[in-house]
C-alpha cells in the first residue's frame, strides 16, 4: 500500500468513525428525548389525559392548534418533544415569538433532562413573558377559595383560583398581583337551565385569564359578599418558577368546561401538580369540590415541611357589615336604624351627643349597608341609595382614623367537615313495618349539618339518594338529583337585609307519607321570608308548589304554604321543624304535614339522625327515620 | 342607556379633538381639569358591558380590563398603560377607594398610588385626597353623578394630589 492510498484509507476510517459517533450520539440523544416524552411530567405539561368514559389513548385536553408544535402534537407527546427540541436553539426572529418565549416550563424541563442549558435573554427575546414573571419579583403562590355563593349555579361550590405574589415591598398592596383564573368562556346569552345543562355535559370551551387580583377581590367581596380565603403555599423557588412559566404556557388556551369534574378547581391544581410529587386533587369521585383542595391543601406535606405556609381571610362586605353591626350596643344599634329608617342626618342630635368613637362606629356600619345592600355599583340597574353617600360625605367630616378592626372568622374551609356523606339506618312506619335505609349523598350540605364553611341555615345537596330495603325487595326511596335552599340571615333587620328566602328541588320521593312503594317524580320551588330569631334559631315562612307524576290520585301538581324553624344549639346538635299545608290542583284535598329532624354530631365525621313526618287529609299516616352517617 | 349614549358621544367628540392636539399641551393643562382615560382611552365606553347573568358569574372570565388597556396602549401619555391601568383600578375600586379616603388609610389608595408611581411615603398624597373628595362628595348633584363620572371624579383627584405630593 503507497503512503498515499495508506492516507486515503486513514482519511476514509476517519470519516466512519465520525459518522459513527455523530450517529451514536444522535441515537442517544434520540434515545433520551423518547424517555423524557414518556416522563409523566412531560404528559402533564402538555396536558394529556384518558378519556373519563369511554376507552381510549390519552391526549391533550387542550384544543388550541398554538398550544402545539407538532402537527401531531395533541396526541404524539414525543412528536411534540421532538418539534420543541428542534426549535429551542433556533435564531429569535421576533419578540415573544420564539419557543422559549411561548413554552419556558416545556424548555425547562427538556434542558433539566438532557442536564443542558442557555444564556437565552428572556428580558430582551420575550418582554411579554417577562413582565408576567414580574422580572422574577413572584416571591409566593396562593391558592383563593372563594366562598359558595347560592345566586348562581356555576358558584355553588365555590370557586378557586392562583394568586402569583410579589415581594412586599413599601406601601405595597396585594391587589395588584396578578391571578389566574380558570372559567366557561362562551356562556354568554344562555338561561340557567341551558347553562347548566351545557355546562354538565361539556358544551362550553373553557380556559385560563389572567386579571389582577382587585377585580376578584370586588367581584366577590363586595358584589357577590362571598369570604375569600387565601392559602399561601411553601414552594421551593425552582417549583415555584416552574408553575408561573406553566401558567403562562397556558393562558387563553382553550379547553372544555365540565361543572362536576373537571372545573375550576381541578384545573386550579392541574397547574399546581405541574410539580413532581405535588397531589392535591382528591381522587376516585366524579367531581371535585373547591373546599376539598383547601383540605387537601392543608394537610399535605411537600419537600419535608407543610404545603400550607399562610392562611389569610378577606372578609366580603356581608361579614364586615354584620361583624361591625354586631359591636354595637343598644343605643348606637337605635341611633343607626333611625337613620337608615329616616335617613342619614349628622345633625341629629343623639348622634351629635355621641362620642367620637361611636361616631366613627355608627357611619362606618352605615357605609357597609348601604355597600352590602348594593350590588354591583357598574350595573346599569344598580341604584346606590343617596343615604350612602351622606354617610361618606358625614365621614370626610369626622377626622381621618386610621385603626380598623380585624374580623376574625370561627373556622376555615380547610377545616370543615369532607363534603360526601352516606347513612344506614331504618325507616318505620305503620303500615310496612321497619324498612332497611341505605343514603348517599354525594355532596354537599344541609340545613342541620352546614358548619361555619357553608351557608348557614341553608341547603344544597346533590345526588341525595335513599334506598328501602324490605323482605328482599330493594327500591329508590327518593332522590334529590338538586336541591337548593337559600336562606339569607338578616341578622341586621334593616330594610335591605330583611331576607327573602327560596328553594328549588327536583327529584324524586314517596308521594304518600309511609309509602315504600309510591314514588314520584316532581320539581318544586317556593319563595319566603325569613328571620334570625335569636344566635340559635333561624325561621321562614314560604309559598310554593310543585310538578309531580300523578300516582294514586295525587295529582299532577300542587300549592303549598310552609315555615321551617332551624335551631343550631352548639356544634353538635342540630334540630329542623316544618309544617306545610299542600292543596292539590284538581279534585285532591287539603293535607297536612308536620316534620321534624333531629341531627347529633357524634364525632365531626359521624352523625345520628332521627326524622318524624306525619301527614294528615284524606288519610293519615306517619314515617319514623333513623340513621348513622359518616362524612368522607 | 342615556348615560352610555353621552359616554359614548363624549369619547367620539374628545378622541376626535384628542387625535389634533398634541401631547404637549395635554399635558399643560391644569391639574384636575382633564384629559383623563375615561373619556380620552376608551374606558368609559367599556364599562357598561352587555352582560347577563352568566357572565358575571365567578366561572366566567372578564377580560375587559385587559381589552381596554391593550386598545388604548397605542396613544401616548394620558392613554399609556399606566394611566389606564390606574383608571380601570379606580372604576372597579371606586367606593372602596372613596371609603378609604375618608377614613384616611387603605389597601385600595396604597394601590392606586402605587399605580401613579407614587414614590415615598403616601401620607401627605393622602391627606389630599381625604381633603379634595371631602369637597367633591358634598357638592350638590354628586350623588346624582353615574359611576363612570364618579370614577373620573376620583381619577382628578387623587391625579391631582400624586401631582403635588409624590416623588414620580
Amino acid at each position: 500500500m503507497t503512503i498515499r492510498s495508506r492516507s486515503k484509507f486513514l482519511a476514509i476510517l476517519l470519516h466512519v468513525l465520525l459518522i459513527s459517533l455523530t450517529l451514536n450520539v444522535q441515537s442517544a440523544e434520540n434515545a433520551q428525548l423518547e424517555n423524557l416524552a414518556h416522563d409523566p411530567q412531560w404528559f402533564k405539561l402538555l396536558h394529556f389525559e384518558k378519556p373519563l368514559v369511554l376507552p381510549g389513548e390519552a391526549r391533550s385536553v387542550i384544543h388550541s392548534d398554538d398550544f402545539f408544535l407538532a402537527a401531531d402534537g395533541a396526541v404524539n407527546p414525543y412528536s411534540e418533544l421532538k418539534a420543541l427540541y428542534a426549535e429551542m436553539d433556533t435564531p429569535v426572529t421576533e419578540k415573544d415569538k420564539h419557543v422559549r418565549c411561548r413554552f419556558p416550563a416545556r424548555v425547562a424541563f427538556i434542558e433539566k433532562g438532557l442536564k443542558s442549558s442557555s444564556k437565552f435573554d428572556i428580558k430582551n427575546n420575550c418582554p411579554a413573558m417577562y413582565e408576567w414573571t414580574r422580572e422574577g419579583a413572584i416571591e409566593s403562590i396562593s391558592v383563593i377559595l372563594a366562598t359558595g355563593y347560592l345566586g348562581n349555579p356555576a358558584s355553588y361550590y365555590g370557586h378557586t383560583l392562583l394568586k402569583f405574589n410579589e415581594k412586599n415591598k413599601e406601601n405595597s398592596s396585594n391587589l395588584l398581583d396578578k391571578t389566574v383564573n380558570y372559567g366557561a368562556t362562551s356562556s354568554k346569552g344562555d338561561n340557567p337551565a341551558v347553562y347548566i345543562a351545557k355546562s354538565v355535559l361539556g358544551g362550553y370551551d373553557a380556559g385560563f385569564s389572567n386579571i389582577d387580583f382587585y377585580f376578584h377581590e370586588n367581584t366577590y367581596g363586595e358584589n357577590e359578599n362571598r369570604d375569600l380565603w387565601e392559602y399561601q403555599l411553601n414552594l421551593p423557588p425552582e417549583d415555584l418558577k416552574l408553575v408561573v412559566s406553566h401558567a403562562w404556557e397556558v393562558l387563553s388556551k382553550k379547553y372544555t368546561y365540565y361543572f362536576f369534574r373537571q372545573n375550576c378547581a381541578y384545573r386550579m391544581a392541574d397547574i399546581l401538580q405541574i410539580i413532581p410529587g405535588l397531589d392535591i386533587v382528591p381522587h376516585f369521585r366524579p367531581y371535585t369540590i373547591p373546599q376539598t383542595i383547601a383540605q387537601k391543601l392543608s394537610d399535605a406535606e411537600f419537600a419535608g415541611q407543610p404545603l400550607l405556609a399562610n392562611t389569610i381571610y378577606h372578609p366580603s362586605r356581608q361579614s364586615r357589615f354584620y361583624s361591625k353591626f354586631s359591636q354595637l350596643d343598644a343605643s348606637q344599634k337605635t341611633i343607626l336604624k333611625r337613620m337608615v329608617l329616616l335617613g342619614v342626618n349628622e345633625s341629629d342630635m343623639d348622634f351629635l351627643s355621641l362620642t367620637l368613637e361611636s361616631k366613627y362606629k355608627i357611619i362606618d356600619t352605615i357605609i357597609d349597608y348601604y355597600r352590602f345592600s348594593s350590588g354591583d355599583p357598574q350595573s346599569p340597574e344598580t341604584k346606590v341609595d343617596p343615604n350612602y353617600y351622606k354617610a361618606i360625605a358625614t365621614r370626610y367630616k369626622l377626622p381621618p382614623r386610621k385603626a380598623q378592626e380585624t374580623l376574625t372568622p370561627s373556622m376555615s374551609p380547610d377545616k370543615g367537615r369532607p363534603p360526601s356523606w352516606a347513612q344506614i339506618g331504618t325507616i318505620s312506619t305503620a303500615s310496612n313495618g321497619i324498612a332497611s335505609s341505605f343514603r348517599i349523598r354525594p355532596a354537599y350540605y344541609d340545613q342541620l349539618d352546614s358548619d361555619e364553611t357553608h351557608v348557614r341555615n341553608a341547603a344544597l345537596t346533590m345526588g341525595d339518594t335513599q334506598f328501602s330495603l324490605k323482605n328482599g325487595d330493594l327500591r329508590l326511596h327518593s332522590l334529590d338529583f338538586v336541591r337548593v335552599d337559600s336562606a339569607n340571615p338578616g341578622l341586621s333587620g334593616l330594610p335591605s337585609d330583611r331576607n327573602f328566602s327560596w328553594k328549588i328541588r327536583v327529584g324524586a320521593e314517596q308521594g304518600k307519607t309511609g309509602c315504600l312503594n309510591c314514588l314520584i317524580v316532581l320539581g318544586q320551588s317556593d319563595v319566603g321570608m325569613g328571620i334570625q330569631l335569636n344566635k340559635h334559631t333561624f325561621a321562614a315562612a314560604y309559598i310554593g308548589g310543585a310538578l309531580q307524576s300523578v300516582h294514586d290520585n295525587q295529582g299532577a301538581a300542587f300549592a303549598r304554604v310552609s315555615a321551617d324553624v332551624i335551631s343550631r344549639f352548639n356544634d353538635e346538635l342540630s334540630t329542623k321543624l316544618n309544617v306545610e299545608f299542600r292543596q292539590g290542583i284538581g279534585s285532591i284535598s287539603l293535607q297536612k304535614f308536620y316534620r321534624a329532624d333531629l341531627r347529633w354530631a357524634l364525632t365531626p365525621l359521624l352523625d345520628v339522625r332521627l326524622g318524624y313526618e306525619a301527614m294528615y287529609g284524606s288519610e293519615s299516616s306517619q314515617t319514623l327515620q333513623t340513621g348513622l352517617g359518616a362524612y368522607w | 342607556m342615556k348615560i352610555i349614549n353621552k359616554n359614548v358621544v363624549l369619547v367620539a367628540l374628545l378622541s376626535s379633538v384628542f387625535t389634533f392636539a398634541s401631547s404637549a399641551s395635554a399635558e399643560s393643562k391644569a391639574s384636575g381639569s382633564g384629559p383623563n382615560p375615561y373619556t380620552d382611552c376608551g374606558v368609559g365606553a367599556t364599562l357598561f358591558p352587555d352582560t347577563n347573568w352568566a357572565a358575571i358569574s365567578s366561572n366566567v372570565i372578564w377580560d375587559l380590563g385587559t381589552t381596554a388597556i391593550t386598545s388604548a396602549t397605542t396613544s401616548p401619555n394620558t392613554c399609556n398603560g399606566k394611566n389606564v391601568k390606574t383608571a380601570l383600578f379606580i372604576r372597579d375600586s371606586y367606593m372602596q377607594l372613596v371609603e378609604e379616603a375618608a377614613i384616611g388609610q387603605g389597601s385600595h389608595l396604597t394601590a392606586a398610588l402605587n399605580l401613579m408611581q407614587c414614590g415615598g411615603a403616601h401620607d401627605n398624597a393622602i391627606q389630599a385626597v381625604r381633603s379634595s373628595m371631602g369637597q367633591v362628595i358634598a357638592q350638590p348633584g354628586y350623588q346624582a353623578k353615574g359611576h363612570m363620572e364618579k370614577s373620573a371624579d376620583f381619577y382628578n383627584v387623587i391625579n391631582t394630589a400624586v401631582i403635588s405630593n409624590c416623588s414620580i
